[in-house]
């Protein structure tokens, strides 16, 4: 605690997500005991856990659709994300990325980018938007990355399971956040497409930090990086892959079953 | 690239300007040839020729249309942004109670009282001034105003707290009946101030031309056409600009929207004022064309009626609210002439047939209908497969 607020005084930004002593319960069950999270700028984490371990809870918490009872959530060393909504969150830099692919529908892919393009979001000013060069050549840019330019005028609906993961983090891309907090990202793709997956998110890691959660091991060894294994709502294990998973504690919870 | 996406590159005026998308052309031409044929044979061909549109039908026409708008209005909320009002009938009738007012105030002393400052209603309570709400509405500017400010400003608090709040879905649905409910059960009580259960009627004079003159009548018909185009226009561009996505998106996935980074919560409430304000004034274009207002216009089952001819006529279609409503309420005017106790049964019935066979409505189903017999007429002779996944 004493480090972190030092930290926050010396002014250069030393973590891109700092949670501490956060809880929070759901009619008496303990969702998050008392968790302790710190992400370095510019870092790729992977948080493994059982069902139940509180992964999407603690997406919850720092998206701000939940609320913690007790604790400390901060941004850039600095922004506290308790007393934010999820609009407002989203726009400082924190995109998110939900367990079942969730992109709009009933829109062309390129509507669906457009839609997530970093700019002015408040009603007048979409209402009155006219897209610029510079934006549309950031909507090309990402269709790139994403591999779906060949499908820009389909509808979101109309495109397959995996194609649907990449377009909602090429979502995410567009609103161009120093944080990305993807939750599964591989459930339910082929292999090939897992593979590909894991080339996106390093790609993406160059420049961003990236939060993954994830159930799929071969995934997580192909992401390579250091891993948080949380159980019950609190940080069981962290560090390497090879480290956490020789961890007796951990194989005993997770691993081992 | 779709139509939609070229729209974008290019502005939402200029797409208005260039072509209305999804039939708009078509029935913008529609609906102002048949306005200026329907004129022409009111105005312009003499009575007891075969041709000859009699006053009463123009009056008729003028009243399906403002309820043409109104029914644009709820498509523009609940076809575009999900959000089902059960309530909106509440909106119409506050617009209709304005120009009301603004017409009890036009009798002046030819009331059956002869009071020059009190409507007959309150001259009968034995009120002796004019209540403060009153005030001003003599003035048919101010009365303008009040027309889309009192729709438009009920709609802003009830959102406000209700979208806020994050009521959605069948919760919202039920609260806004519960809105038009109470809103009935206030209008009805005589000391409200706006006639009671009698409601305002009687009505002379409208910006000082006689309400019964066949003028007058036609004039306030092409006013309805011209309010109808003026919010077909405006919910085209709302629609068509990226707002118009963004409320899809809600529609579509609110949370995804809400992490995308839009204040899911202001956009709910700027199109549902946009949509009351229209409703309002639907409603005002409607009373003297009815020549009465009272509370039934608040009665929950109108503005539950309102959502069937949209959903009949196909929403999410702006046409398609159009269609809906002009279709349903020729229909009603002719069952409920020909069989009055059958009316209720083949609403129902329409309401649960559209839901079960025509879920997209009927302006949604016709492209499908066309693909069909397209692929029909050309089997057989070409085998390509279409290409599914194209929007």
């Amino acid at each position: 605690m004493e480090a972190a607020t030092l930290q926050k005084r010396s002014g250069a930004v030393t973590s891109i997500l700092y949670l501490d002593g956060v809880s929070v319960s759901f009619d008496g069950f303990k969702a998050i005991n008392d968790l302790s999270l710190t992400v370095a700028p510019g870092e790729m984490r992977a948080i493994i856990g059982p069902n139940g371990a509180g992964k999407t809870t603690m997406m919850d918490i720092i998206t701000g659709k939940t609320r913690p009872d007790i604790g400390e959530v901060f941004f850039r060393d600095e922004i506290d994300l308790t007393q934010l909504d999820e609009a407002r969150i989203a726009n400082l830099g924190i995109g998110r990325k939900f367990q079942k692919p969730t992109v709009f529908e009933s829109q062309s892919v390129f509507d669906n980018l457009e839609l997530a393009l970093k700019c002015d979001k408040g009603p007048f000013a979409s209402l009155f938007y006219k897209m610029s060069e510079d934006h549309l050549a950031r909507i090309e840019e990402v269709l790139n990355i994403i591999r779906l330019e060949d499908r820009r005028d389909w509808l979101a609906g109309n495109l397959s399971h995996g194609q649907k993961q990449w377009l909602e983090i090429g979502m995410l891309l567009m609103q161009d956040p120093d944080l990305l907090l993807v939750d599964e990202p591989v459930a339910g793709m082929t292999d090939a497409e897992t593979v590909q997956t894991a080339d996106l998110l390093r790609e993406i890691a160059k420049t961003r930090s990236v939060v993954v959660v994830e159930h799929d091991m071969e995934f997580v060894r192909a992401l390579d990086c250091k891993v948080t294994v949380l159980h019950e709502g609190h940080v069981l294990a962290e560090g390497g892959l090879k480290t956490v998973s020789e961890n007796p504690e951990v194989i005993d919870v997770y691993l081992g079953r | 690239m779709t139509s939609q996406n070229k729209i974008t590159e290019k502005g939402p005026f200029f797409s208005l300007l260039s072509g209305l998308p999804g039939g708009g052309k078509a029935f913008m031409g529609i609906l102002l040839t048949a306005a200026c044929l329907t004129l022409a044979g009111n105005l312009l061909i003499p009575e007891g020729h075969a041709l000859h549109v009699p006053t009463y039908l123009v009056s008729l026409m003028g009243k399906y249309l403002c309820y043409a708008l109104l029914a644009l209005s709820v498509d523009l909320i609940w076809g575009y942004c999900g959000i089902l009002s059960l309530g909106h009938g509440a909106f119409f009738a506050l617009g209709g109670y304005a120009m009301g007012m603004y017409l009890m105030r036009q009798i002046g002393d030819r009331g059956v009282y002869g009071n020059a400052e009190l409507p007959d209603f309150m001259v009968f309570l034995n009120w002796q001034e004019l209540p403060w709400y009153w005030y001003g509405m003599d003035n048919a500017f101010v009365a303008a105003i009040m027309v889309m400010l009192v729709p438009g400003l009920l709609a802003f608090i009830f959102g406000w707290f209700a979208f806020r709040s994050r009521v959605t879905g069948v919760y919202f649905s039920i609260i806004t009946q519960a809105m038009t409910y109470a809103l009935l059960l206030a209008f009805f009580r005589n000391d409200m101030g706006f006639g009671g259960n009698n409601g305002l009627t009687d009505f002379k004079d409208i910006l000082g031309f006689d309400l019964r003159a066949d003028g007058t009548r036609a004039a306030l018909f092409a006013g309805s056409v011209i309010a109808l185009a003026i919010g077909y226009l405006i919910c085209a561009f709302v629609t068509q600009s990226k707002f118009g996505r963004v409320l899809v998106a809600i529609r579509d996935a609110e949370s995804r929207a809400r992490f995308t980074g839009y204040r899911v919560e202001y956009y709910k409430l700027a199109v549902f004022v946009i949509s009351a304000v229209l409703a309002g004034i639907a409603g005002a274009f409607y009373v003297p064309q009815v020549g009465i207002i009272n509370p039934s216009e608040f009665s929950p089952a109108n503005s539950i009626e309102v959502v069937i001819w949209v959903a009949i006529g196909g929403r999410g279609t702006l046409w398609g609210a159009v269609l809906g409503a002009v279709l349903v309420n020729w229909g009603k005017s002719y069952f409920t002439g020909a069989f009055p106790d059958l009316w209720l049964y083949m609403l129902g019935g329409l309401f649960v047939f559209s839901t079960l066979l025509l879920p997209k409505g009927i302006v949604g189903t016709a492209p499908d209908v066309k693909r069909w017999l397209q692929e029909k007429m050309s089997a057989g002779a070409d085998a390509g497969e279409p290409k599914k996944g194209e929007a």
